[in-house]
């Protein structure tokens, strides 16, 4: 270490008094290095190489950002899953949202990871490659496009614009959806509707093993989308053999979640670990479901270049079915011609989604995509494995240091 | 898909509504899927809303449990 | 806002005999302090900008009486100043920022203490400015009287004078309000042997406070996160700071404020196609909580947010503590720090090493994001 570094982290961790909570000791380079030793013994213990996976775009995102590959045996390979909720989102959602904000009397308000993703449209002449529209197209050709952090801000428009259609182009897994469905339930405005594109992941892990090639030994499930759902929804991969840890987001975590993956391993003793226990409770948070539940019914849905996957899109029940873009505007957009393939020619997003393939395996990577001209979902969105792999360098070789 | 940040609750406002700490100031959140919030308590903040409370007893245990894995020879 | 009756404008801008003048009303309280009506009017017309006697008014009445330089009382078409000898640095920057008016500064201040930086980190002592303003038509005059106003504010704090000008006025729906752009001459004194030639491995890395905060400041304010709190920005002219270090650090390999792109950017200029690396340790960065949070709900690296007021050194290894002591003693620098070296391996790359000692690269950033997902 640096003779000039200083630790702006505190003291060394400890559990302080009782029941103290200081969020700056889940990055405590102490327990870091702890963990990285424990996790170099068990994997040595283990004798063999080991496949992890997470199923979460912030995970990559901060094993990028803390670059705690750097820190795993080389044994301990730890792949992205599907865990980009805008990645994975169908073409028909994006489509609709393009045609709708090009409709007069209607905003459509998105996220902004959403903006840039290219649906099934074509688009001929504008940039290279196997081109098709996304929200910004729509904008530039004059569709009423805005990008707004949360449901409640595109609530906010409505209100503000009592003349106009707001659509709220509803993406996001179960983490984001539970505000949609308490807004929904706390009253929404008339000229307030939703595309309907949010997407339950725990199905997906039941698809992943039935995938040619299946090695994944652990899974490192999503601790913040766990607060709501439990770790109930998960054990049908324990009952496979397949070892499972809640995981946090702060480097300890992720060490700390990777750690019991390992042990579960070593011991042959699959199960659902909870390191992330401070946040995640079994059956996840009631009131949280029981509201998601009133507003929302799972139904089958498309998930982009992989499949239709049962009772996993969320859909609004008969109650609150006024709310749908989809009923609401029926009828009322033209027909489309679209492109067949579901990604832009050359794009892999779909094994890149699955872990399949890592982001550099992709022939477009870093070439004809780069976050600057994204080509395809995977690069756009900030939960997206081949994003996170450009803008924190993964695709490059490990980092060796000569000082003079 | 994921991000969420710790914020300590300043005030319970309302059933749904309260106000966590950023920075020297207070900023609204949404806490209606959230109970038995009290000021002092740390939520887990996600688009605006709180999702979960964090369990300081959870928390103090898991870190015992991390400390075990620290044996003196190991730290830095 | 005062009521001003239109009055009927001739071809060339001139204003009709019949123009009715009502006395102004004090402005919003919210932007501007108690004003001085210089202008008789509420709004910059299109005449302000056609050469014609409007635009002679507000030449003498705002900004000949503000900037207040010998040149500048001339009105000739051109101002003429002293040239010491020896090498000239010369720099321009155009300003666009909107809001005009954000926590911590405005367009004026930021016009001005970017040019003066500009300058200042080619190791040059700025002397000269000029400033051009393209103003939209029915731009609020007590909102630009305050611009000037910082600008003369702002440029008595560098010790520089505002020499020459122009003014433009863009139609109604033309212009987005307020653009303003500075072009300014510092002279070098002949010792100065500053650029990225001369870096080389074991050099030290040091910027001058808190990164990240103007960039997160504006993107806050813009996107309207519910801010009980406020960011402040940190637009300053730093050529007295930077001339307090090269007083002690007369070894000085290279400078570059950090504005758009932040460190990353910076870092990456430095480094690109040379024979060295630069590394900097993640908790070496000086970052303000507020920022650090701010930047989480945003989805913003602070490492490539943008900056104002920051200046990046890289000095030799022995003047180092004596840089970061000079930085430390100036009322701009007190959050100073070394934050990382110049490596010899990897070549051509910016890094960070984290807390753990696991490496990532610093990529250069891409265009300006919108916010996040989740």
């Amino acid at each position: 270490m640096p003779e000039h570094r200083h630790t702006n982290l505190g003291a060394p961790a400890t559990t302080g008094q009782k029941g103290e909570y200081r969020p700056e000791t889940y990055r405590d380079a102490g327990l870091v290095a702890g963990l990285q030793q424990r996790i170099a013994e068990a994997a040595a213990q283990i004798g063999r190489p080991v496949k992890l996976m997470h199923i979460c775009g912030t995970h990559e995102h901060e094993i990028g950002r803390f670059a705690l590959r750097d820190l795993l045996p080389e044994s301990v390979t730890v792949l992205a899953g599907p865990g980009c909720p805008v990645c994975v989102c169908d073409n028909e959602y994006i489509n609709m949202a393009i045609q709708l904000s090009l409709t007069p009397g209607v905003v459509l308000a998105s996220f902004g990871d959403m903006l840039a993703v290219p649906g099934s449209i074509p688009l001929e002449g504008e940039r290279r490659g196997d081109v098709r529209m996304s929200l910004l197209d729509a904008r530039a050709r004059g569709g009423d496009v805005r990008a707004v952090y949360s449901v409640f801000d595109a609530k906010r428009l409505a209100e503000q614009n009592p003349d106009k259609q707001v659509v709220f182009f509803s993406v996001g897994f179960e983490t984001t959806v539970v505000a949609v469905a308490a807004m929904l339930k706390r009253g929404a405005p008339e000229n307030f509707s939703i595309i309907e594109a949010n997407y339950y992941t725990p199905p997906a892990t039941s698809i992943l093993p039935e995938l040619d090639g299946f090695d994944i030994e652990g899974f490192l499930l999503p601790g913040h989308a766990a607060t709501i759902t439990g770790l109930r929804v998960y054990e049908h991969l324990a009952e496979r053999g397949i070892a499972c840890a809640s995981g946090g987001f702060e480097p300890v975590d992720v060490m700390a979640a990777v750690l019991s993956l390992l042990e579960q391993i070593r011991d042959d003793m699959p199960t659902i670990a909870n390191p992330y226990g401070r946040l995640v409770r079994y059956d996840g948070n009631e009131r949280a479901k029981q509201e998601l539940d009133e507003v929302f019914e799972l139904a089958p849905i498309r998930w982009r270049g992989i499949a239709e996957i049962p009772d996993s899109g969320y859909k609004l029940r008969p109650a609150y079915q006024q709310f749908s873009a989809a009923r609401r505007f029926a009828g009322r957009l033209d027909p489309l011609e679209l492109r067949g393939a579901e990604h832009p020619k050359g794009c892999r997003c779909a094994e890149v989604t699955l872990g399949q393939i890592r982001p550099d395996q992709c022939g477009v990577f870093g070439k004809l995509c780069t976050p600057d001209s994204p080509y395809g979902p995977c690069m756009v969105s900030h939960e997206g494995t081949c994003r996170a792999w450009y803008v924190y360098g993964m695709h490059k070789e490990k980092l060796h240091v000569e000082t003079v | 898909m994921c991000l969420g940040i710790p914020h300590e609750v300043v005030d319970v406002l309302s059933e749904d509504s309260c106000l966590i700490r950023l920075g020297n100031g207070t900023q609204h959140c949404f806490i209606g899927l959230v109970e038995d919030l009290k000021p002092g308590d740390w939520v887990v903040v996600h688009a605006g809303f709180a999702i979960a409370k964090i369990q300081r007893a959870e928390a103090a245990a898991n870190l015992e449990l991390i400390a075990e894995y620290l044996e003196p020879e190991t730290r830095a | 806002m005062s009521k001003r009756s239109d009055t009927a404008q001739d071809a060339a801008g001139a204003e009709t005999a019949s123009e009715v003048v009502e006395p102004r009303a004090t402005p919003e309280a919210s932007k501007a302090p108690a004003k001085t009506a210089r202008s008789r009017y509420d709004t910059v017309r299109l005449a302000h900008g056609s050469g014609g006697r409007l635009s002679l008014e507000l030449i003498e009445e705002l900004f000949v009486a503000t900037f207040g330089s010998e040149p500048l009382k001339e009105l000739t078409d051109a101002a003429i100043v002293a040239n010491p000898g020896g090498r000239i640095a010369f720099a321009t920057d155009s300003h666009t920022v909107k809001p005009a008016f954000f926590p911590g500064g405005d367009i004026g201040r930021l016009a001005v203490a970017g040019t003066v930086n500009d300058l200042a980190v080619m190791g040059a002592k700025p002397a000269y400015l000029t400033a051009a303003f393209l103003l939209e038509e029915g731009y609020d005059m007590d909102e630009l009287e305050q611009v000037v106003r910082s600008m003369k504010a702002t440029a008595d704090e560098a010790g520089v004078a505002i020499v020459a000008g122009d003014t433009k006025v863009l139609e109604r729906g033309k212009g987005d309000g307020i653009f303003v752009n500075t072009a300014g001459v510092g002279f070098l004194p002949e010792h100065v042997r500053i650029g990225v030639e001369y870096v080389r491995p074991g050099d030290k890395v040091l910027v001058n406070g808190t990164l990240g905060d103007h960039g997160i400041a504006v993107m806050s304010r813009r996107e309207g996160l519910d801010l009980s709190v406020d960011l402040e920005s940190d637009v300053v002219p730093l050529n007295g700071l930077i001339e307090r270090v090269m007083e002690v650090a007369p070894n000085v390999r290279f400078m570059r404020d950090v504005t758009r792109g932040g460190l990353a950017a910076v870092a990456n200029e430095v480094v690109l196609r040379k024979p060295f690396g630069l590394r900097v340790f993640d908790v070496a960065v000086p970052i303000h909580d507020l920022v650090a949070q701010y930047s989480e709900m945003l989805g913003i690296d602070p490492l490539l947010a943008a900056n104002e007021g920051k200046v990046l050194m890289i000095v030799a290894p022995d003047e180092a503590e004596a840089a970061l002591g000079a930085m430390k003693a100036h009322p701009h620098g007190r959050e100073a720090a070394i934050i990382g070296d110049v490596v010899k391996k990897p070549e051509g790359v910016a890094l960070v090493e984290t807390a753990y000692g696991s490496r990532r690269v610093l990529e250069m950033p891409i265009e300006e994001q919108l916010p996040r997902i989740c």
